[in-house]
């Protein structure tokens, strides 16, 4: 999950401890390694074009408030939860609840197909557009599994949630999804 | 049409590959970093508070030595009682540096983690006994 950038061999946790101590470079690590990730999920979210300052007000918020997270809980996943509050603060903000289409760029193309199966380019939009209309939470545990493709346990601790519910929201997503686009 | 969970799996694997590549992460890291230090910023007042914090407890030592030379009459108990909340108010590395000032005789600013609760009863006696005179 955590992919090493700069910052040589330093654990997640080993950068956080020392940003809890003020070190600016440790927490400009964490974003280095996670900030990519951490976009792909906004963007899969509905951010648009707010994509990167979300990025930026999630890690932000994040390290303001290091002290209340969990030090066995994915780092990761945990800023992405944030950006997902931030995302709604936005849209709260402007007043903007209809959800942000996802630039067509950002539709995957038939090469990551593994079956050489053929999905309409319209049915890719479809996806992308109902995944931002999705409740947040079913929206937050199907792109963390889906798309992240971390384990139940890793999503409830992330949105501190029960590994159960977790189960349910995806279930409930996959399923919704599926009578969209149907 | 019959959509599989595995077609929308996949599908969503990959979206906001795009857009991910596309963001400046350097720009990001320095815009989160400024942005911490600016909430510093803002919180450097009360920093500043705990600083005149420190010199009133040194100005305080001062007095109550001058005072304790100047009068014995007054009673041993009330300079304790006027400089223990301002001590206990202070950061563990501001109260060191308060001790620092004071040249005690045990050493006992790096043994501070979290303030006059670190001093044992023998330190804690000679710092009074020192602001006391």
């Amino acid at each position: 999950m955590t992919v090493p950038e700069r910052d040589g061999a330093l654990s997640d946790a080993e950068l956080i401890a020392r940003w809890r101590v003020g070190d600016e470079a440790a927490a400009s690590a964490l974003v280095h390694r996670h900030a990519r990730a951490v976009a792909r999920f906004l963007a899969a979210a509905g951010a648009g074009e707010e994509t990167e300052d979300l990025v930026q007000e999630a890690f932000f918020r994040a390290f303001r408030k290091i002290d209340t997270f969990r030090g066995d809980a994915n780092f990761r996943a945990w800023v992405m939860r944030i950006g997902s509050n931030a995302l709604k603060d936005l849209r709260r903000k402007h007043g903007r609840w209809q959800v942000l289409a996802l630039d067509e760029r950002d539709v995957p193309d038939e090469r990551f197909d593994p079956h050489g199966e053929a999905i309409s380019r319209d049915l890719e939009q479809r996806l992308a557009v109902e995944i931002g209309r999705l409740p947040e939470m079913q929206r937050d545990v199907f792109l963390l599994r889906a798309q992240q493709g971390l384990d139940y346990a890793a999503i409830a601790a992330a949105l501190d949630t029960s590994v159960g519910a977790a189960r349910v929201h995806y279930h409930h997503a996959v399923k919704r999804l599926k009578q969209v686009l149907e | 049409m019959t959509v599989r969970d595995e077609d929308i799996e996949r599908i969503a694997a990959g979206l906001g590959r795009e857009t991910a590549e596309q963001v400046d992460v350097d720009r990001i890291a320095v815009g989160v970093v400024e942005r911490l230090r600016a909430r510093d910023g803002i919180e450097r007042p009360r920093r500043t508070f705990r600083w005149l914090a420190i010199a009133a407890a040194l100005a305080l030592a001062a007095g109550v030595t001058f005072m304790s030379v100047r009068t014995r009459s007054v009673s041993e108990g009330a300079e304790q009682i006027a400089a223990a909340p301002l001590l206990d108010q202070l950061l563990a590395e501001e109260l060191a540096e308060v001790l620092d000032s004071l040249s005690l005789r045990a050493p006992v600013s790096e043994q501070l983690r979290n303030g006059l609760d670190d001093l044992d009863e023998r330190q804690l006696e000679e710092l009074l006994a020192t602001m006391e005179g």
